[in-house]
C-alpha cells in the first residue's frame, strides 16, 4: 500500500497546477533536505528558500521523503566521501581552518563527515535532478497524461459522485 | 514577484515570531533540559540545574543551583553548588565557540544528601571500550590486593587441631615396642624353658636332699656300709655342683637381663621422646616476617582511587587528543546520520571550549572551607598555549588543612598530568576499608591523620607516592561468627593486635614505566602488626603443640606401662624364682656337708672301738 500511495502521490504531482520548473525546483530542494542533516545552517536556509520561493511543496516533501531514506542508507558512503573531502585531501585543509574560525560558517556544521559528504552530493545532483524532474514532467504532461485521461476506469471514477464531491472540496480549500 | 510566495513570506514571518516568543519564554527551560542530559550522561548519574537563566543580549547564562548526583551514591550528591553566573564572549559564539573569561561558583559543597534518588534509568548496556593501559594495571593491582594470600597461613592454623597433628604424625613408638616386646618375650619364653629344665633339676636335688635327710649313720650296721654311704654322700657333690653351676649360669644370666631389659626400655622412651618431639616441631611457627597486611587494608581504596583518576583523566585526554588532532582516525562505524566532527585546529584561534578562570568557594563534606581556581580549562589547549591549572586550598575551624595543585598539560602528546594533595590533622571519623577480609578491621573510627600525595603522568609513564599518617587509630570489626573455635582464637589475635596500634604510617609508590609496573608499600603498622602477630600466633602455636603433646604423651603412655605391667613383671617373677632356687642349693650343699661329717664321726668312732676291742683281747 505506501508503494501504491507514493506512485499517487507522484501522480498527483505531475498533474498539479504548479509549472514544471516549480515542481522539479521543489524536488531538487526536497532532495536538498532530505540529504543533509536537519540541525545545520544550510538546512535551515534551504527550508526558508523552499518557504519563500513559489516552489511545490509536494515535490518538497516527496524528495524529503526519497532522499532522507536514500541518506539512511547510503550513510556510511556519505561518511567516508565527507572524510575523504575533509581530511585526506590536503590541498583543501587551508579553506577548511580558514572557514572552521571564520564566523557562522561552523554553524553550518561542514567540518561533519556526513554533513559535507550529503551537501557535496547535494551540490552535484542539484542541477541533474532539477533538469530530469523537469524533463519528466514535462513529458508526462504532453504525452502520458492525455492517454492516461482516456482510459475507461479513470473516466467512470471521474464519473463517480464521490470524485466529484472530493473536486468540490479541492477547489474549496484552494481559495 | 512571480517567483516568491507571498503566504510563505508571511508564514517565514510567524515563524520567526514564534521563534522569538518561545526563546523568550522557553529557552531556559530547553538549554537546562540539554545541560542536564549532556551532563547526566558525562556523569553516568542524574545532574539537575535550578533555575537557569540566560539572556541572549547580554550573552549570561547563570543557575541557582546544580547537583552533580554520585554516580555510586545515587542518594548523595559528589558536588552540589549555590548560585553560578558567567559571560560567554559574543564574537566566540559568532564563531560556534564557548569562551568564558571569568566565572564564579559559589558556594561548593561536596557529598550532600538528596531528596530524590539521582540514578538514571537502566539503558542498553553501550559497548564498552577497552580499558586504557592505566586501567588495566590498576584494575590488576585491585585484584590482586583482594586475593589476600597473606591469609593463606592464618587459614592453614585455623584448621589445625591437636588430633590432626596427632593423626598425621607417624608414630615411631608402637614399632619400637613391639619389637622390644618380641625380643623380650623370646627371651622370657627361653628363661622359661630353661626355668622348666631348672624345676627337675631342682627335683633332684630335692631328691638328693631327702636321701641326706633320710640318712642316720648311727642306724647303718656295718662299717662297710658306713664307708659305702660316706662315699655315695661324697659323690653326690659332683650332681650338686653340676645343678649348681648350671643354676648359677642361668641366674648370672637372669640377674643381667634386667639391665637388658633397661637398655630396652630407655631405647622405647627415647622413641616416645622423639615422637612428643616430632609434635612440638609439626606445627611449627609460620614465617610471618613479611607480612603486608596494610596492602590488603588499604591497597583496594587506594587503588580504586588510581582507578578513578585514571578513568576521568583518560577521557578528559582521548577528548583532547581527538579534538586537537590534525588527522583524526577515521572512525570505522559512527551512528547512522551522525558522523564525525572534524576539528580544524589553528595556532592562536579559539579554541571550542575555554574557560579562562573560575574562582570557586564552599565547603567540602569533611567541613573544610574551600577556596580555590581553576584556569585555562580548554577543548584545545594547544591553541591557548596554557596547561589547566587547579588550585584548592581548604581550612577547618579544628586547624585541619588541606592543599591541591593539579596541572593537566595537553598542549603536547605525550600530555603531562600533576597532581599534588595535602592534607594536615585531618580527623578521621568514618574511614572504610575497601576489602573483603573477614578478619580484618572494615573502618578506622576516631582518628586523625596526615595525607600527602603526588602524581605525575607523562604519556604511558606513571609515578606516584604518598604518606597516609593516622593517630591513635580506633578499628573497627565487622561481626564475625567463627567456625570453631582456632578460628575464633585466631580473630582474637588479631584484633587484639590491631587494637595496640596507637599510631601508623603508610608509604607507597607506584610507578609504571616501559611497561612495567612496580609498586611499593610499607607501612609501620605492617611492622607492628608483625610482632603482634608473631608474638600471638606463637603463644597460639605453642598452645596447640602442648594440647598436642599431651594427647601424644597419653598415647605413649600406654606403651610404657604395657611394658612395665607385661615386660618387667614377667622378667621378675622369672628372676624372683631363680632366685628361690638358690636357697635350696645352698640347703642341699649345708646338709650334704652335715651328713658326711656326721659318716666319719662314725666311722671314726666305730673304728677306733674296733681297734679297742682288738687291743682288749
Amino acid at each position: 500500500m505506501p508503494v501504491l500511495q507514493l506512485i499517487a502521490k507522484i501522480i498527483k504531482i505531475l498533474r498539479s497546477q504548479g509549472t514544471p520548473g516549480q515542481v522539479s525546483a521543489g524536488f531538487a530542494f526536497g532532495m536538498c533536505l532530505g540529504l543533509i542533516p536537519w540541525n545545520t545552517l544550510h538546512s535551515f536556509l534551504i527550508w526558508i528558500i523552499v518557504i519563500i520561493l513559489n516552489v511545490n511543496f509536494g515535490a518538497v516533501f516527496l524528495g524529503i521523503a526519497l532522499f532522507g531514506s536514500v541518506a539512511y542508507i547510503f550513510d556510511p558512503f556519505l561518511h567516508s566521501l565527507g572524510y575523504k573531502i575533509l581530511v585526506e585531501f590536503d590541498f583543501l585543509r587551508p579553506t577548511w581552518v580558514s572557514l572552521y574560525q571564520a564566523p557562522v560558517v561552523p554553524f553550518t556544521r561542514f567540518y561533519n563527515t556526513v554533513v559535507m559528504g550529503s551537501t557535496v552530493i547535494s551540490i552535484l545532483l542539484f542541477v541533474p535532478v532539477y533538469l530530469s524532474s523537469k524533463w519528466l514532467v514535462k513529458n508526462y504532461r504532453e504525452k502520458v497524461d492525455p492517454h492516461i485521461q482516456k482510459l475507461p476506469i479513470i473516466k467512470v471514477v471521474k464519473a463517480s459522485k464521490i470524485y466529484q464531491l472530493y473536486e468540490k472540496i479541492k477547489s474549496l480549500s484552494e481559495l | 514577484m512571480k517567483y516568491i510566495r507571498k503566504s510563505g513570506v508571511i508564514f517565514l514571518g510567524v515563524v520567526i515570531l514564534i521563534f522569538i516568543l518561545l526563546n523568550i519564554f522557553f529557552t531556559d527551560r530547553w538549554l537546562e533540559n540539554q545541560l542536564e542530559k549532556a551532563g547526566s550522561n558525562l556523569v553516568g548519574a542524574k545532574v539537575e540545574i535550578d533555575g537557569l537563566d540566560v539572556s541572549l543580549l547580554k550573552t549570561t547564562i547563570s543557575w541557582k543551583r546544580i547537583q552533580v548526583t554520585h554516580p555510586e551514591h545515587t542518594m548523595k550528591n559528589m558536588i552540589e553548588t549555590g548560585y553560578v553566573e558567567f559571560k560567554l564572549s559574543p564574537s566566540a559564539l559568532l564563531k560556534k565557540k564557548v569562551v568564558i573569561e571569568s566565572m564564579k561558583i559559589l558556594n561548593i559543597r561536596t557529598f550532600t544528601d538528596r531528596k530524590t534518588d539521582g540514578r538514571l534509568p537502566k539503558k542498553a548496556k553501550p559497548k564498552s571500550e577497552k580499558p586504557s593501559f592505566f586501567e588495566q594495571q590498576f584494575a590488576f593491582l585491585i585484584s590482586e590486593v583482594k586475593k589476600a594470600p597473606a591469609f593463606e597461613f592464618i587459614s592453614d592454623i585455623k584448621a589445625i587441631k591437636p588430633k590432626d597433628i596427632i593423626d598425621q604424625i607417624n608414630f615411631g613408638t608402637p614399632t619400637k615396642f613391639d619389637s622390644i616386646k618380641n625380643v623380650v618375650y623370646s627371651e622370657v619364653r627361653k628363661f622359661e624353658s630353661d626355668l622348666a629344665s631348672l624345676r627337675e633339676d631342682v627335683n633332684k636335688l630335692k631328691e638328693i636332699e631327702t636321701n641326706l635327710k633320710g640318712i642316720n649313720p648311727s642306724a647303718i650296721k656295718t662299717l662297710n656300709d658306713l664307708k659305702s654311704t660316706y662315699e655315695t654322700v661324697d659323690g653326690s657333690i659332683k650332681q650338686i655342683k653340676e645343678i649348681k653351676s648350671k643354676y648359677e649360669a642361668k641366674l648370672n644370666e637372669i640377674r643381667s637381663y634386667p639391665n637388658k631389659v633397661n637398655q630396652l626400655k630407655d631405647e622405647l622412651y627415647t622413641q616416645i621422646k622423639m615422637d612428643l618431639e616430632s609434635v612440638k616441631n609439626f606445627a611449627k611457627l609460620p614465617d610471618i616476617s613479611t607480612l603486608n597486611l596494610v596492602k590488603y587494608l588499604i591497597g583496594p581504596k587506594l587503588f580504586s582511587y588510581y582507578l578513578t583518576y585514571s578513568k576521568y583523566s583518560d577521557i578528559a585526554e582521548k577528548y583532547v587528543e581527538k579534538v586537537q588532532s590534525l588527522k583524526p582516525e577515521k572512525e570505522k562505524k559512527p551512528p547512522r546520520l551522525k558522523g564525525q566532527d572534524i576539528h580544524f585546529v589553528k595556532e592562536q584561534a579559539l579554541p571550542n571550549f575555554w574557560l579562562k578562570r573560575c574562582v570557586l568557594s564552599g565547603e567540602t563534606n569533611a567541613g573544610f572551607s574551600i577556596q580555590g581556581e581553576i584556569s585555562n580549562v580548554s577543548s584545545q589547549p594547544k591553541l591557548i598555549g596554557q596547561p589547566t591549572n587547579v588550585v584548592i586550598t581548604g581550612i577547618r575551624p579544628d586547624k585541619a588543612k588541606f592543599e591541591l595543585n593539579l596541572t593537566l598539560d595537553f598542549r603536547h602528546i605525550p600530555s603531562n598530568q600533576s597532581l599534588n594533595f595535602k592534607i594536615e590533622d585531618l580527623p578521621i571519623s568514618d574511614f572504610n576499608f575497601d576489602h573483603s577480609i573477614k578478619y580484618l578491621p572494615v573502618k578506622v573510627e576516631n582518628s586523625r591523620g596526615n595525607i600527602t600525595f603526588n602524581l605525575f603522568k607523562q604519556g604511558l609513564n606513571f609515578k606516584s607516592n604518598f604518606q597516609v599518617v593516622f593517630f591513635k587509630p580506633s578499628f573497627v570489626f565487622q561481626t564475625f561468627v567463627a567456625s570453631n573455635i582456632y578460628e575464633e582464637k585466631l580473630f582474637n589475635v588479631i584484633k587484639n593486635t590491631f587494637g595496640a596500634v596507637n599510631a601508623f604510617d603508610v608509604n607507597g609508590g607506584i610507578e609504571i614505566g616501559d611497561g612495567r609496573l612496580k609498586v611499593s608499600l610499607s607501612s609501620s603498622l605492617d611492622r607492628q602488626l608483625t610482632l603482634g602477630f608473631k608474638e600471638a600466633v606463637g603463644r597460639e602455636i605453642e598452645q596447640l603443640k602442648r594440647e598436642a603433646e599431651a594427647i601424644a604423651l597419653e598415647k605413649l603412655e600406654k606403651y610404657k606401662k604395657e611394658f612395665y605391667d607385661r615386660i618387667e613383671v614377667e622378667v621378675k617373677k622369672l628372676t624372683q624364682e631363680f632366685e628361690g632356687y638358690s636357697l635350696l642349693v645352698g640347703n642341699v650343699e649345708k646338709l650334704r656337708e652335715e651328713k658326711l661329717k656326721e659318716l666319719d664321726k662314725e666311722i671314726k668312732n666305730r673304728g677306733s672301738k674296733i681297734l679297742e676291742n682288738i687291743f682288749k683281747r
